[in-house]
């Protein structure tokens, strides 16, 4: 199965989780998997932000998927959404959002599938079957 | 021809004829022509003097006026011919003296004309004074000329002017003949008039007829005519007959009138029942009376002239202080009307109704009497009868009620009403004219000895007395009875009992007056207040309870305004209540505010009020009031913990949230970590090793995951969504497969019912859903070769039904109440936590539903699971 020669999925992912475990899985798979060039994992969706609002205009570097939990400090997945509704068109257009969360409550369920940024809804831990669920928005 | 007077003359004058000369004899032909056609005039108008006309004078006027100027005329000429003659013929100067005598002559003939119209001046007065008397009188004239043929009908008649109208004609618009007149004769006296005319043209004597007119247009009058003949009386011939006609018709119209009248008034008279009489008081004598006496009185008007007293003899004894009564207003001129009762003279009483008119001189005397008497015995009879029949039935009736019996002096009942039956069972029959004491209860006959006693002694009084009967079957009932004596009253001759069972009505007052004491009792010595109102929501009515609820007395209360006695910061709160209890008459209306003691200490109050005006048994508002002070406290206490409890609730929930995430993440985590690491080596011990930690940390995060479901099942309200049963199957399975990639050889088979609608709360189907789901998987019986799990959604009454059936390992029946148990785990070898089913038995019944289960060891299980559409 891990084979380097492999064509990547994607060609840069953007993982969003405050838990260094989790971010550590996340990066490990996706590689594993060739699921993608370049992963860039981040701690804070603070920083997320900032990272993307300073990529708007250079679409080459834009992630094309962005992994995000919603349990964080600082701010939650769902601050992060509202922000990032606010970033320019270059970026809500390229970036698809996958939520990757261990929450099992209905409600935050339903507040994601309401959001038009939220391309999937999936439950940690990251794994092959988790991926190849992703692979199938592309 | 010349004028015999004047030949007469001449002869005097001439000798002979023959010696006139030409010239003068044509003079006298002339003289004598006018002389002759004066003479003719002159009979005419002597003739008319009797006639009477206006023509006949505006013609004997044109006459006269016409001979005055012919007459003129011949004088004037005569003159100048003698002149001639006197002066130029000197030839017949010999006839000179001749001359002088014919001047004489003409004179002679000027006086004579003088004179007649003298005679016509009187005659044209007299005829119009005619004239007018006969048009008033209606009295017509006629004369007849017999003279001219021996034929009555030929000749001349002569009518005058009233005779035309009373034969309807306009005065000289026809020609009058015997044949005119005839034609209006009635018919039916033509021949009477005809013969009476006959018979007097052959006697001479005078006639006096009445006959009848027919007029064309129908009119028919009665004329009176008087006729004369007149007779030549040396020759005997007949000269002509002068008559009167009459219009008599009124006078005979308003005679026979009058006549009928009175034949009318005589038979009335006589056959009129009521008897009419007259009395000459002054001499006391019966005046007349009238026949009907006899029927009235059966003696007749002879017997009653020869005893004036007769009428008052007849009088019954008894009777007569009646017409003494009437003495004196009688004779102070008034008019009497009495009733009294006769003696007939056949031996029967009747009676008399009479009506009697006094006449009195003017001072005073009676004078007269004018009476009518008749017989009304027949009315007076019935009058009588109903009066009796009445007082009787009036007697009978006043005073019943039920059973209405007579007794007579002995008490023997002589009268039973046929509703003594249903009251005693007895018929009528069977107690009239039996005096027996088996009907009455024995403890009660003293009291109703006692009770006879004084009804005897005060006739016409009713007297109550309550006492016991014994009915014919046994039973004794309670009667009320009331008892009068009507042995003095010649209608009823007997004491008059009515009674009633009463028994129910004495039990059902004895039930109310305890029932009534009881509500008196608990009303006063509840700790309610009750309070009624009037319309205008003004207390009628307080119980004693208010003293000690609020320290006031209910005097204090009575009268007020109800809401007076409340804390004036609730006036607002209070109004809207009143309209709300005014506006649902006989709904109750609740409300609970703050009112004053007397002491001005607050209490609270639950005050209940009903609407009751249309009720006509208490025409008020009704409140209760209770004080709920203590109570109010306890509630407030409730209250204000129930929000503690509520917001520790809410924080329990987030802090269950945030556990169950802070459990579950580092759990995910470590799972993260084993699978990756299991991908990272093919060490067998070590893939072991990882998987026992997997199972291990899968085993943890269900447990959390149960905990958080079962809390929020608890806890979180229901939601009403349609659910789309495909896609939640379908996302429940991929969830466990996800979850359980090692019992991937678990066939799962899905069967959605397109119809199976529901609204329902669908993450709480989710929890039921993979909570079955994932134990028919886990639970799979390795032993069969294909093993599955079945998922069912199809329509049921009401609702769906949810199936999740497998080949598992199965439950054995002894087990399968204890299943939905908390904690409840069926082997040891169970992996699950023991607390999924008992979620989903909570969670179905959330939903209103019901849980079944079907299932036998090694076979197999089934859960049915039963959802109502409307989950509210």
């Amino acid at each position: 199965m891990t084979d380097a020669n492999k064509t990547h999925a994607y060609k840069r992912i953007m993982v969003i989780d405050d838990n260094q475990i989790d971010r550590y899985i996340a990066e490990k798979t996706i590689k594993k998997y060739h699921f993608s060039e370049e992963v860039v994992p981040l701690e804070s969706a603070v920083d997320a932000l900032e990272q993307l609002s300073a990529l708007s205009d250079k679409m080459e570097e834009l992630p094309e998927i962005i992994l995000l939990d919603i349990n964080m400090p600082e701010m939650s997945g769902f601050e992060f959404l509202e922000k990032y509704a606010e970033l320019p068109d270059t970026v809500t257009k390229k970036c698809i959002i996958v939520m990757l969360t261990t929450s099992l409550n209905e409600d935050d369920r339903m507040v994601a599938e309401k959001n038009p940024y939220i391309h999937q809804f999936l439950n940690k831990p990251l794994n092959e079957e988790t991926l190849k669920k992703i692979r199938l928005v592309k | 021809m010349l004028n015999k007077l004047l030949l007469r003359q001449i002869t005097k004058s001439f000798g002979d004829t023959d010696k006139v000369p030409e010239e003068l004899n044509k003079l006298f032909q002339v003289i004598s022509d006018s002389y002759d056609h004066y003479e003719k005039d002159r009979k005419m108008l002597e003739r008319s003097i009797e006639l009477t006309s206006k023509e006949m004078i505006e013609l004997n006027n044109k006459l006269r006026k016409e001979t005055e100027e012919e007459s003129k005329l011949v004088f004037d000429k005569l003159k100048e011919s003698l002149s001639i003659l006197k002066d130029d013929n000197t030839e017949f100067a010999g006839a000179a003296t001749d001359l002088s005598k014919l001047s004489n002559l003409a004179d002679l003939l000027k006086e004579e004309t003088k004179k007649r119209r003298v005679a016509e001046n009187e005659r044209a007065q007299r005829e119009s004074h005619l004239e007018a008397s006969q048009r008033i009188a209606h009295i017509g004239s006629w004369e007849l000329d017999l003279t001219v043929t021996d034929n009555i009908n030929a000749n001349p008649l002569h009518w005058s002017a009233e005779t035309y109208r009373i034969f309807g004609f306009e005065p000289g618009s026809v020609a009058v003949s015997n044949d005119l007149f005839f034609s209006r004769v009635h018919p039916d006296d033509v021949e009477l008039v005809k013969s009476t005319v006959a018979r007097s043209l052959k006697t001479g004597d005078q006639y006096d007829v009445d006959h009848r007119l027919l007029l064309p247009d129908g009119t028919e009058k009665i004329v009176r005519e008087i006729a004369e003949v007149f007779k030549d009386h040396k020759t005997g011939q007949l000269l002509k007959m002068v008559g009167t006609v009459q219009d008599i018709t009124e006078r005979v119209r308003s005679q026979q009138d009058l006549e009928r009248i009175n034949e009318a008034l005589k038979t009335l008279f006589e056959n009129i029942s009521e008897v009419y009489y007259s009395v000459d008081t002054t001499s006391y004598t019966l005046l007349q009376m009238s026949n009907a006496c006899e029927e009235v009185y059966g003696y007749t008007v002879e017997e009653f002239k020869q005893n004036p007293n007769l009428w008052l003899d007849v009088v019954l004894e008894e009777d007569k202080s009646v017409i003494a009564a009437s003495e004196i207003p009688m004779r102070q001129g008034r008019t009497i009307e009495h009733e009294y009762r006769i003696h007939h003279k056949n031996g029967e009483i009747r009676w008399i109704w009479s009506k009697l008119k006094p006449t009195l001189d003017p001072d005073g005397t009676l004078l007269r009497l004018d009476g009518i008497s008749a017989d009304v015995s027949k009315r007076k009879e019935a009058e009588l009868a109903l009066k009796e029949s009445e007082h009787k039935f009036r007697s009978l009736i006043e005073y019943s009620a039920d059973a209405i019996m007579v007794v007579d002096e002995n008490s023997v009942p002589v009268y039973a009403s046929n509703s003594l039956y249903r009251i005693m069972g007895y018929t009528p029959e069977e107690v009239i004219g039996v005096r027996s004491l088996k009907y009455i209860h024995q403890d009660d006959l003293p009291v109703l000895e006692k009770h006879l006693e004084r009804v005897r002694a005060n006739p016409g009084k009713p007297f109550t007395v309550i006492y016991r009967r014994i009915k014919k079957d046994g039973s004794i009932i309670r009667c009320e009875g009331v008892a009068i004596n009507f042995l003095h009253d010649p209608a009823i001759k007997g004491v008059v009992v009515n009674f009633r069972d009463i028994t129910e009505r004495v039990n059902t007052e004895r039930t109310l007056r305890n029932s009534e004491s009881k509500f008196r009792s608990l009303i006063e010595n509840s700790s309610d207040v009750i309070t009624v109102a009037d319309e205008d929501m003004n207390i009628v009515f307080v119980s004693d309870s208010i003293y000690r609820m609020t320290g006031f007395l209910p005097e204090e209360i009575l009268g007020l305004k109800s809401m007076l006695f409340s804390d004036p910061e609730e006036y607002g709160k209070i109004n809207a209540f009143i309209q709300q209890v005014l506006a649902n008459p006989g709904i109750p209306q609740k409300l609970i505010y703050k009112t004053l003691k007397k002491d001005g200490t607050a209490i609270w109050c639950e005050r209940v009020t009903t609407n009751l005006l249309h009720d006509p048994a208490i025409n008020g508002i009704v409140s209760n009031f209770r004080d709920i002070t203590e109570q109010y406290k306890y509630e407030q206490a409730l209250r204000e913990s129930n929000e503690i409890l509520k917001k520790t609730n809410m924080e329990l929930d987030r802090f269950v949230y945030s556990v169950s995430h802070d459990l579950r993440a580092p759990l995910s985590s470590m799972l993260g970590v084993i699978e990756f690491a299991e991908t990272e080596t093919t060490d067998t011990e070590m893939l072991e090793h990882l998987s026992m930690l997997k199972k291990s940390a899968r085993k943890l995060d269900g447990f959390v995951v149960d905990i958080l479901n079962y809390s929020r099942n608890a806890r979180v309200d229901l939601e009403s969504e349609k659910i789309d049963f495909k896609a939640l199957v379908r996302d429940v399975v991929n969830d466990i497969r996800h979850m359980n990639t090692g019992n991937s050889n678990v066939q799962i088979n899905i069967q959605v019912d397109d119809h199976a609608e529901l609204y329902s709360d669908k993450a709480r189907i989710k929890i039921i859903l993979s909570n079955l789901v994932s134990n028919a998987i886990r639970y799979h019986d390795p032993q069969k070769t294909e093993p599955f799990v079945k998922i069912c959604v199809y329509r049921k009454e009401g609702g769906i039904d949810l199936c999740v059936e497998d080949n598992g390992i199965g439950i054995s029946a002894d087990k399968h109440e204890k299943i939905f148990d908390m904690f409840y785990r069926v082997s040891k070898k169970s992996e699950g936590t023991g607390i999924g089913l008992y979620i989903v038995k909570e969670t179905v019944e959330k939903l209103k539903g019901t849980i079944h289960l079907h299932s036998e060891l090694e076979k197999g299980s089934e859960f049915i699971i039963h959802l109502p559409t409307n989950i509210n």
